[in-house]
Formats: structure tokens, C-alpha cells, sequence
């Protein structure tokens, strides 16, 4: 019995001896980054760079890069030149360069939800312009092997951007009511800044949110509880509501489908967004005394008409370029029966569909401030 | 044979059968083959395995204490009987090995890539003939503590709440499955049960001063509400496309899970699993091994059980990839299926006559 019982231990902890991988002999790969290779490459070639943080000396990375039709096929080259196995396992963000992303996403992203090695909480990000290159710059004022990750990191956090990674956008690419959405990353003078975010239609990357008004889009995509605004327009469309500073804003958002039509079937479609908008206010540079109830009431219709006006303003241009990520589209089919929603691709029907928002900004106080 | 199995431990042993390594891609069977708000297909799926297993009951109270070979045997000859057992114990030695062959072929997806795969599968079958040769009373103890260990990954739905929205459950019903409805796809879905069957074969060994069956139903009950659980979530977390493109969506959701000290924690989960499926192949030799006592009522010790053992790694030999693997094991629960409901129906039918009024007139 006891031979045995030692026997059994013995098999089962000499098992880990297989396979064997020492960290100090893994090279992890932290970001990767695509972009289609020039004309001189050929056209179906890629240019691909690999990021590894190097653990001695501190901050410090290996750069590697090549041209390739496959991700898989430069990892071969990337191997051949390291002097660690290459790994995936702590991969945390790929960037793709626009002109790739324009001509569509999937047939990279595919590869890279197949691999079982990567996780699928990997960012997604677009970069305006060149991947490789924003990946090969040197920003000497931040930790240069995790830089990009955690900017993204703290932006998403703060909602400013959406939480795109492997699973989400793969979930929004198959979901036939909804389009995936990516951050837009780009290279600024001090270090990389957020470009904004990156709309698609099915794969294929198509407009392009502005930063500044990246937290009134997310007002559209979902609830969210931390986040700050700044507002600023003065008398512009009988919108006058001076410049304000909202913080702690935290934003519910319902979708209520309508069809205009007694068939239902999803080509008369009336949606309205209610957002509900609750912040305190920060600051204030305007005519109105917002001490008084009634100036502060005024200030939210005011708020309430710009949020209107600047999301439909939105929402107008996603029509155009039959993009929906907000996911107006899952509502409309649960509205819908099965037959309807199969008679016509949702992208053909979004544009003809007429969407209003309702606003409700309230503000939850002015902060310690009475008179001003 | 002085100790019974209680109805505690019957409901955690058909619970542990039951699960298998189907679990990992129950998401994607049931998006595949039922479509849009396929949990509602799952729990009528569940409701016929219910009905199966009242046939077991019928059995189990017509049979007065004997056993399913002791009333086979009463009515049809022995020289029937024998060849029939032995390719009984064969299937059930082949549907044990395919179910273990399968979880090691997809545990090394994600761990153990380049080692032989049949050395994995050693270390599992070693671990089904310690647990065999201590006898059904033994494994059902040893079951107990497997599902303890097992039973908290339920708890990490909870890690999927900010990311399930019920929108991506849609209003369609049945809607989109991939091959359209046909019998074959549903039975496909209905294979994640199997294993309940076994419960036939442990009728001389279950404390008969009890429910017995209460165990069986709160096991199957039990392990369908974790099947929703599984469905629910998937179906809110992943879209239907989705869902349907993973090819194992269980491993893609652990994957997902990042806490603030460790991430890929698929990694340590996998192996949790490795107790349900070791589960399901002992269970399976021990069917085999009860089908085979029957030819060698008196075997020397353990001869019987390292044959089988043995047995189950040359079979398991044969699938070296997972798409063979699938396929066999597809089979073979097809025809566990059946089994299922055959054999308590031919054993009522036998019973029926055997337990007919004597005097009577036969038709």
C-alpha cells in the first residue's frame, strides 16, 4: 500500500517535469502592433512589432519587428532573433493601425481569439496613423513597458473610452444588432494621447468620436457612475449655459422602440434614448446665479438641450456611415418578431430609423460655494 | 457489502456522473443546436431525463431487492446473457475512456501541450484503480469530497454580472440554430446527461430503508440548476454568434476571470475538473466491472479491475486528436442514451411478467 501511495505521488509530481517553462527563459509578449505593410511589401503583407518588457534593467524593453502575412508567421521570425521563447500568456494590448483597421479587423482578431495562450480581456486599440511607429517611440517620461496599457487602464476607468478588449469585441462583431467600438490611440507631443474612439461597421473601422465629446458618446452606450464634463456654449441655438465643470456624473440610459407602423416590421422604427444625467457641479463661468432655484432649473434645461442636440448630432453621423454601437439594434429586434428582423440587415435599416434623446441632467449640488 | 450508500451521497455521485467534460462546451451545444434562449430547451431536455429516471424508479420498486442482472437472468438464459455482458462492459469501459481521453486532450489546449497525451491519461487511469479496487461504498466517499472541491466555482458567475446584459438573451425562441431542429441535434444537447443511468446498477448497494431515489432526483436537480446557471450567464455574457463560434466556451469564460492577485486562473480550474471527469470514468469501469462479476462471480483480487483499467488506456489510445475524439465520444453517448431507456424499459417489461399474478391466465 505504501509503495504504491509513493508510487502515485511520485508519477504525479515527476508530471510537472514535462513541459517545463522558466520564467527567466520566456520572453512575454506585452503589445503587439499591426499595420499594413507599404506597396513595396506586397499588399497582403503586414508590418507587425512586439513589445517584452525586460525585467533587468528596470523599464527597459526589447523592441522586435517584421513584415509577415501572418501574426503567427512573425512570431517564427520574432523567435529566431530572440534569444527567449516568446510567449503570449501576459499579452495585454494589440494596436492596429487605421489603414488596416479601415479595411477590417476580423481576420487578425480570429488569430488571436484561437490562440488559447491570450486571454481575451486584451485590449483592442486604433491608432491614428502608424502602429508600429507609436509603438517604437520612446516616451522618456513614463515607464516605457507598460505605458500603453496603463492609459488605457485609467481611461477606461474613468470612462472617457470604451472597455474594448478580445471578448467584446468579438461578442459585438457576431451580435447582429450592435457594431464593436475600439479607443483611438495617437502620438502626441508629451507622450501618447487618446484620440478619441473608433467606430466600425461589422469589422471595419469607419468614423471617428472626437475625445472631447468621448464622454457624451458614452452618455449613448451604456450606465456608467464616475466621469467628468465640461460644457461650454454661449448662445449659440439659443443654448447659452456658459462654462461649466461637471464632476461625479453617473448616467442611466433606457431605449424605448416604437413602430410607426401597425405591421412591426422594423421599417417605420421611432427610438427614444432617455438618459438620465446626475452631477455636481464644479464650476461655473455664466450670467445665471445658481444660488437660486430657479437658475439652477434653468441651467438643466439648458444642459439638457446641448446633451440633446450634440448625441443626435451623433447619432446622425453613426447613420450615415451605418455603424451602430450604442446597440439600438438589439433593441429593435427584441421588438420585433423573428421573421421581421431576418427580412433585412439591420445596417440597411439604421439609417432610415428616427431617434430622438431625452435628456434629464439634474444637478445634485453646486458645491460649497453659495454666492458667486 | 456491510455499508449502503445514503441518498446524500446518491445525489452527489449521479451529480458527478452526470458532469463531464461535455461541460465545457455545453454553452456552445446549446446555442448550436437549439438557438436563441436555448436554457428553456435545456430545462425540457432535463424534464425527459426526469421521466427516465421515474422509469428507473419503477424499476427499482418492482424489483423488490434484486438486482438488474438477477432479473435478467430469471428470464432470459445465461448463454444470452454472458456475450451481452461482456460487450455491456466493453461500451462502458469505451464511453469511460473517450469521456477522459477527451478532457486530457483538451486540457492540454491549455497546459501540457507537447507531452504525451496517453501519459496523462495513465496518471487519471491509475487514479480511477485506486478508487475502484475500494469498492462503490469508498468512491462514493471519495465523491463527496470531489464535489466539494468543485462545487465553488459556481461562485465566480458572480465575476459576469457587470458585463451580462438579459438584451443579448433576445425574444426569439429556438431562433438560429446553426443546423436548424432535427432530433439528432437535440439529442446531442441531451447527451450532457447521461450517467444518471448508472443508478440501475446501484441498487444492491443503496440503503433501501430510505428514499433512495429523493438523492437521485435533488442530484439531477442539482446539476441542471448548474447547467443554467452555466447557460444563463453565457448567454448574457457572450452574443449568440459568439457563442456559437467558441469552441469551448467554459475555458474562454474562466479566461476572462482576472482578480487583483491572479489572472488565467482557467489554468487551476481546469484541473479542478479533472475530479468530474475521473468521476465519470470509474463510475464507468465500476459498470463494467459489476457486468463482468457476473462471468467471474469469484475473480482473484483486482484482477478484474486492472483488466479493465488496462483495458480503458489501450482504448483510449485510439482518439489522438480532439476531432476523433469528439466524434467517438458522440457516439458512444448516443448509445449510453439509448441504453438509458431501453434497458429500464425491457427490465419493466420483464418484471411485469415475472411479477404477474400466479394462476393467472397468460395471454
Amino acid at each position: 500500500m505504501r509503495k504504491g501511495i509513493s508510487l502515485l505521488i511520485a508519477i504525479v509530481l515527476l508530471t510537472g517535469c514535462r513541459d517545463e517553462k522558466v520564467i527567466d527563459r520566456l520572453g512575454f509578449i506585452s503589445t503587439i502592433a499591426y499595420d499594413l505593410a507599404g506597396s513595396e511589401q506586397g499588399n497582403n503583407m503586414l508590418h507587425i512589432s512586439i513589445s517584452i518588457p525586460k525585467a533587468q534593467p528596470f523599464n527597459e524593453r526589447v523592441l522586435l519587428s517584421t513584415y509577415a502575412k501572418t501574426s503567427k508567421e512573425a512570431r517564427f521570425t520574432f523567435s529566431r532573433q530572440n534569444n527567449r521563447q516568446i510567449v503570449n500568456g501576459q499579452l495585454r494590448s494589440v494596436l492596429f493601425g487605421k489603414t488596416l483597421a479601415e479595411q477590417g479587423l476580423w481576420s487578425r482578431i480570429d488569430t488571436l481569439v484561437r490562440d488559447p495562450g491570450i486571454d481575451s480581456e486584451v485590449s483592442v486599440v486604433v491608432v491614428s496613423g502608424d502602429a508600429n511607429a507609436l509603438l517604437k517611440s520612446k516616451y522618456p517620461q513614463y515607464s516605457e513597458s507598460r505605458y500603453i496599457d496603463e492609459l488605457i487602464q485609467t481611461e477606461t476607468k474613468s470612462r472617457d473610452i470604451p472597455n474594448t478588449n478580445l471578448h467584446s469585441f468579438t461578442r459585438d462583431y457576431f451580435d447582429d444588432g450592435i457594431d464593436p467600438t475600439a479607443p483611438l490611440l495617437k502620438k502626441g507631443d508629451m507622450g501618447l494621447e487618446i484620440d478619441g474612439i473608433a467606430l466600425f461597421h461589422e469589422d471595419r473601422y469607419v468614423a471617428r468620436i472626437a475625445p472631447e465629446d468621448a464622454l457624451l458618446f458614452s452618455f449613448l452606450t451604456g450606465n456608467f457612475h464616475t466621469g467628468d464634463i465640461t460644457v461650454s456654449s454661449s448662445g449659440g441655438d439659443g443654448i447659452d449655459t456658459g462654462d461649466i465643470m461637471m464632476g461625479s456624473l453617473s448616467s442611466k440610459r433606457s431605449i424605448t422602440i416604437r413602430h410607426l407602423d401597425a405591421l412591426r416590421d422594423g421599417n417605420h422604427l421611432d427610438v427614444t434614448i432617455k438618459l438620465k444625467i446626475r452631477g455636481s457641479l464644479m464650476e461655473y463661468i455664466g450670467p445665471l446665479k445658481l444660488q437660486q432655484s430657479a437658475d439652477q432649473i434653468k441651467l438643466e434645461s439648458d444642459l439638457n438641450k446641448y446633451v440633446e442636440k450634440k448625441t443626435e448630432a451623433f447619432i446622425r453621423r453613426m447613420q450615415a456611415v451605418k455603424a451602430d454601437p450604442i446597440g439600438i439594434g438589439l433593441y429593435a429586434r427584441s421588438s420585433m418578431r423573428y421573421k421581421q428582423w431576418k427580412a433585412a440587415d439591420w445596417h440597411d435599416r439604421f439609417p432610415h430609423v428616427k431617434v430622438h434623446v431625452k435628456a434629464d441632467v439634474k444637478i445634485k449640488d453646486i458645491g460649497k460655494l453659495q454666492q458667486s | 457489502m456491510s455499508e449502503k450508500i445514503s441518498p446524500f451521497h446518491i445525489a452527489l455521485l449521479v451529480y458527478m456522473i452526470e458532469l463531464d467534460v461535455t461541460f465545457f462546451s455545453l454553452p456552445r451545444l446549446i446555442a448550436e443546436n437549439i438557438g436563441t434562449n436555448g436554457w428553456i430547451g435545456l430545462i425540457g431536455l432535463s424534464l425527459i431525463a426526469g421521466l427516465n429516471i421515474v422509469l428507473i424508479q419503477l424499476v427499482y420498486r418492482f424489483a423488490k431487492g434484486r438486482t438488474v442482472y438477477e432479473i435478467m437472468e430469471r428470464a432470459i438464459p445465461k448463454w444470452i446473457m454472458y456475450p451481452v455482458y461482456v460487450l455491456l462492459a466493453v461500451f462502458w469501459v469505451m464511453l469511460g475512456s473517450f469521456v477522459a481521453k477527451k478532457f486530457v486532450l483538451i486540457f492540454q489546449i491549455i497546459s501540457f501541450q507537447t507531452a504525451p497525451s496517453m501519459f496523462l491519461y495513465s496518471l487519471i487511469a491509475v487514479m480511477a484503480l485506486y478508487l475502484l479496487t475500494k469498492g462503490i461504498y469508498n468512491i462514493s466517499k471519495a465523491v463527496t469530497i470531489f464535489f466539494f472541491f468543485l462545487i465553488p466555482v459556481a461562485f465566480l458567475a458572480v465575476y459576469f454580472i457587470p458585463e451580462w446584459e438579459p438584451i443579448r438573451f433576445t425574444t426569439f425562441l429556438f431562433r438560429e440554430a446553426a443546423e436548424g431542429h432535427s432530433f439528432r441535434n437535440w439529442l446531442e444537447v441531451y447527451t450532457i446527461f447521461t450517467g444518471y443511468e448508472l443508478v440501475l446498477l446501484l441498487f444492491p448497494y443503496a440503503d433501501r430503508s430510505k428514499k433512495i431515489f429523493k438523492g437521485v432526483y435533488i442530484g439531477h436537480f442539482l446539476l441542471t440548476s448548474m447547467y443554467l446557471l452555466l447557460t444563463a450567464v453565457c448567454f448574457g455574457f457572450y452574443s449568440l454568434g459568439q457563442l456559437q463560434s467558441l469552441m469551448y466556451p467554459v475555458i474562454d469564460l474562466l479566461s476572462y476571470i482576472e482578480l487583483p492577485f491572479i489572472n488565467r486562473i482557467e489554468n487551476l480550474i481546469l484541473t479542478l475538473f479533472l475530479f468530474a471527469n475521473l468521476v465519470s470514468l470509474t463510475m464507468f469501469l465500476w459498470a463494467a466491472l459489476t457486468a463482468l462479476k457476473r462471468l467471474f462471480p469469484k475473480p482473484k483480487k483486482n484482477a478484474l479491475e486492472i483488466g479493465l483499467v488496462v483495458l480503458s488506456a489501450l482504448i483510449a489510445i485510439y482518439p489522438k486528436i480532439t476531432r476523433d475524439s469528439e466524434a467517438l465520444l458522440r457516439a458512444a453517448l448516443y448509445a449510453e442514451t439509448g441504453l438509458a431507456f431501453a434497458v429500464p424499459i425491457l427490465l419493466l417489461l420483464l418484471l411485469a411478467w415475472q411479477n404477474r399474478p400466479k394462476g393467472g391466465r397468460s395471454a
